[in-house]
């Protein structure tokens, strides 16, 4: 029988090289994500300027700068997230505050959860067929902000749902007891305390809905359209399309590979920026609001 | 009454939710269903020279007559080379700028030569040949057949396999980076971590999480895919490996916090009672907690694979795209989202293929539904640990 004093150290080794072995890899994670954006910013960087975000493309695709696309991002997601804030907000509201928390109420959440894993893609089908088909609104900035706001509505819904029952019973109850309805204890006092929070929601939801590609293949995005929409029923260019075609579709790779880096980086940072601006609110907001 | 009003609007955008589920389960079954049931050579005719004695061509038969893989005599036929004529190739014999005259004219002269095989609008079949019946069976196109090249005149083959099989091979390929490594993550982060960083971290996992598939796919193509084909000395990089890798990778912060969450869940009991019997740290978490956790692990593998079987940017961009069906991690191959970005553009609404394209987004959305489904159906037994 080996005696305990022998097993300890060698245990302890294996131990020690099993919890080395999972922070390794846990931090090997962000040296991948640092090689990556550094991989982005290094070459990209070489074409970024401002002309780049403000001028058109030019000869095509191979010079110039990106500012259709990115005009066509900003309106297609803002719009969309204008739609997804007010259906997902209410959707939340509803399922925190107003459900009788029955049949329905199951029904919505589980909705909620398979909705949101439901590949892009299949919203871009869904959006094509509903929007530009069906109801004959074309190839435009209607039909992939609708389609953009249903694939953000799981962010959104879960979100609200979290911000409005983060606010104490006790204020909303002192509400009912002053005399106010359940609708204005929701206005004044449950609707105004998370509105910090519900923010923080619409900003994550813009990130993603920012960097989404597969959704608006076929439901707004222009190939090669360098000019700025006058109205909602137009197409316009978009960022994520855009680079997708300067990868793919480019016959003279050492002009067009500038360009798509350029993209890459815009996009990448959008998005980085508003992650990481939703995650540092979040994180302030648990900090300092304790009601 | 106006607080009826504002609740009834409440309730109205919760059932919204149902609407959409309910919509795209409806417009894909719409778009994708006459698959089955339309040909999709519903306004073509097929026709061969009257001494032709054959009555009846299977659309595999057909497809290799005019591919001259099969001649007349073997299904029995007249004894003289095949010739066949249809829509495409006609523009190669009379040119694009051909009159109807000259066109008809053409086709006059042909339909003499006894080998003839047509395949054109009736209008423009010449009446002196004889139609024959081509037998056409969707589900033997669809399941039957390990081809797809949905495009090509005038029998197209859309056998589902090859992008069926690509996407799961795909998925597979994935969940073996994913799995472990978000499983080992979730381990550090719940157990070693130090608090002061534990918040950093779930920051670093929803930024990963949020980077544009397309972003991620560009640097895969362009440092990824060339490191793979040196590497492997292959003859291109872009394999099913390098979406997978990419894929794997972005999954990770999905898998490693659903599985961070639970690992804390493990009640304190259980723990201290595995510590008290002098269990050190990694043998009570393997031993203790991994063992409690098994039904939310395997949540949370389920819902990593729909995540991954729907991402559509990243395979569309680096594994090659060949409609095969995958033989090993390092050869090229196309799935179901890549196919259906990558061709619903071209698909005029309406065509068989179009119809094609929506039956494939039926099964690839009904193979998500049943994975969060089963995701979901297997979480409640977690709580009772």
């Amino acid at each position: 029988m080996p005696s305990p004093l022998l097993k300890r150290p060698s245990k302890r080794w294996r131990e020690g090289a099993l919890t080395l072995l999972v922070s390794a890899i846990s931090w090997s994670m962000l040296v991948v994500l640092v090689g990556v954006i550094g991989f982005l910013v290094y070459q990209g960087g070489k074409v970024l300027s401002w002309e780049f975000l403000t001028t058109p493309m030019q000869e095509g695709m191979q010079a110039g700068g990106i500012a259709p696309p990115l005009v066509g991002s900003l309106w297609v997601s803002t719009l969309a997230l204008l739609i997804g804030a007010i259906l997902g907000t209410a959707t939340g509201a509803y399922l925190s505050e107003f459900s009788s928390k029955g049949h329905l109420h199951h029904l919505i959440e589980l909705l909620v959860n398979t909705l949101a894993g439901i590949p892009s893609i299949v919203y871009g089908l869904f959006g094509m067929a509903l929007f530009v088909v069906v109801l004959g609104f074309g190839a435009s900035i209607l039909s992939g902000a609708l389609t953009l706001s249903l694939l953000s509505l799981p962010i959104l819904i879960r979100n609200a749902q979290e911000a409005f029952s983060s606010i104490s019973t006790d204020l909303k109850l002192a509400s009912l007891g002053m005399g106010a309805s359940p609708v204005q204890t929701f206005w004044r006092i449950t609707l105004r305390l998370a509105f910090p929070r519900l923010i923080t929601g619409y900003v994550l939801a813009m990130g993603r809905l920012l960097g989404e590609t597969a959704p608006i293949l076929f439901t707004v995005a222009a190939y090669y359209l360098p000019a700025y929409p006058h109205s909602p029923l137009e197409p316009t260019m978009m960022l994520p399309y855009h680079l997708y075609a300067l990868i793919t579709s480019g016959t003279n790779i050492t002009q067009t590979y500038p360009m798509a880096f350029g993209t890459a980086l815009v996009l990448v940072s959008i998005t980085l920026l508003l992650t990481v601006a939703a995650a540092i609110l979040r994180f302030r907001l648990k900090k300092h609001l304790h009601v | 009454m106006r607080d009826r009003i504002i609740t009834g609007a409440f309730q109205a955008s919760a059932l919204t939710i149902i609407l959409t589920l309910v919509g795209i389960l409806l417009f894909l079954a719409y778009e994708g269903l006459p698959a089955l049931t339309k040909k999709p050579f519903q306004d073509l005719r097929f026709a061969v020279h009257p001494s032709n004695p054959i009555q009846k061509l299977s659309a595999h038969e057909c497809r290799a007559l005019f591919q001259k893989n099969l001649t007349w005599p073997d299904l029995g036929g007249p004894d003289a080379p095949i010739l066949p004529i249809h829509l495409s190739n006609l523009e190669r014999y009379v040119g694009n700028q051909a009159t109807p005259e000259k066109i008809r004219a053409f086709l006059d002269s042909v339909a003499q030569v006894p080998g003839i095989l047509m395949a054109l609008p009736p209008a423009l079949l010449p009446p002196s040949l004889r139609p024959i019946e081509v037998e056409w069976s969707a589900w033997t196109a669809l399941f039957g057949s390990s081809r797809w090249s949905p495009t090509y005149e005038p029998l197209p083959e859309v056998g589902i396999w090859p992008l069926l099989l690509g996407s799961l091979w795909v998925t597979f390929l994935s969940l073996l980076v994913t799995i472990p490594l978000g499983i080992a993550m979730a381990i550090y982060v719940a157990e070693f971590l130090p608090r002061a960083l534990y918040y950093p971290m779930k920051v670093l996992w929803e930024v990963v999480a949020g980077l544009p598939s397309v972003v991620v796919g560009f640097w895969g193509l362009v440092v990824l895919v060339p490191w793979l084909q040196r590497s492997f000395h292959l003859t291109t990089g872009e394999t099913a490996l390098a979406a997978a890798l990419l894929l794997g990778w972005m999954t990770i912060p999905l898998m490693a916090s659903l599985s961070e969450e639970a690992l804390s869940s493990v009640p304190r009991l259980l723990v201290e009672a595995s510590y008290g019997l002098g269990a050190t740290t990694w043998q009570t978490i393997l031993r203790v907690k991994i063992p409690a956790i098994r039904s939310s692990l395997l949540t949370a593998t389920l819902l990593s694979a729909g995540r991954i079987l729907g991402e559509t940017m990243i395979v569309l961009i680096v594994s090659g795209n060949a409609p095969v069906i995958p033989t090993s991690p390092l050869s090229p191959v196309r799935t179901l989202p890549a196919t259906l970005a990558a061709e619903l553009g071209e698909a005029p609404v309406g065509s068989y293929h179009y119809h094609t394209l929506f039956f494939l987004g039926l099964i690839l959305f009904l193979l998500t539904l049943v994975l969060n489904i089963l995701a979901y159906a297997i979480t409640p037994a977690e709580k009772t640990v």
